[in-house]
């Protein structure tokens, strides 16, 4: 909790402080779609990921009309160390995560770190989003053995 | 030139999108609880304009302390990538 969330808090504000007197500034989170939806066993981070899904609508709502934009992404399962380790505790395997996303795959660092630099855009008017970059995890409500038959 | 500051930067979405931002030609700082020597160098190979200060973000003295350098060595930041995470 203290990494996820105490860590951007303070971040947001120490850095807000440099953004709103020049009036310009634009703050992307990487929450993830923990941030959106439960996740079995996973309560202290499932709580640390939402929350930074309301500090970004807060500071939105709080900082938009000073100039600084604030978003967040929602990645679904990525290929990261990260992962390795909760594959090594046996919480999950590929096939685990390969099914459940319609696009069949995890996401890789890159297309976070496209959906980081769209919404980081100089001139774009996006605010106060959480953005999913998931593949379609949480558009699809289907059971696993449909989506896998369609494939 | 543009400052972007990324956080977790060692590994995965950190270093990707810091990679990204150096290519497009922001400046990066890069922050990490790890070293962040060997990041510095392959994206600096790449041309990139890099800096780093390695600590832990959940520390107030350290957040603190990371906003002055960057206040005291570019003026203020353009974009914050909050991306440090634990699981």
């Amino acid at each position: 909790m203290k990494i996820n969330l105490t860590g951007p808090f303070l971040l947001c504000r120490e850095i807000g402080k440099q953004m709103l007197p020049r009036q310009r500034g634009n703050i992307v989170k990487v929450a993830s779609i923990a941030g959106l939806h439960g996740v079995i066993d996973r309560s202290a981070y499932n709580a640390s990921k939402h929350g930074l899904v309301g500090l970004t609508r807060t500071l939105a709502a709080e900082w938009g009309s000073r100039g600084v934009r604030v978003n967040a992404v929602c990645p679904g399962w990525i290929k990261t160390e990260m992962d390795e380790a909760d594959q090594g505790s046996g919480a999950y395997s590929d096939s685990d995560i390969i099914n459940r996303v319609p696009m069949g795959r995890f996401a890789k660092p890159e297309d976070v770190a496209r959906a980081i630099a769209f919404l980081a855009h100089k001139d774009s008017f996006i605010n106060g989003v959480s953005l999913p970059v998931d593949g379609g995890w949480i558009a699809d409500a289907s059971w696993d053995a449909l989506r896998v038959k369609k494939r | 030139m543009r400052v972007a500051l990324i956080t977790g930067a060692a590994q995965g979405v950190g270093f990707a999108t810091a990679k990204m931002f150096a290519d497009t030609g922001y400046h990066v700082v890069m922050t990490d609880v790890q070293p962040l020597d060997a990041q510095i160098a392959i994206l600096e190979e790449g041309g990139g304009s890099v800096s780093a200060l390695s600590g832990d973000i959940s520390s107030e003295a350290f957040v603190i302390e990371l906003a002055e350098k960057i206040a005291g060595e570019h003026g203020a930041v353009d974009v914050l990538v909050n991306n440090g995470s634990a699981s």
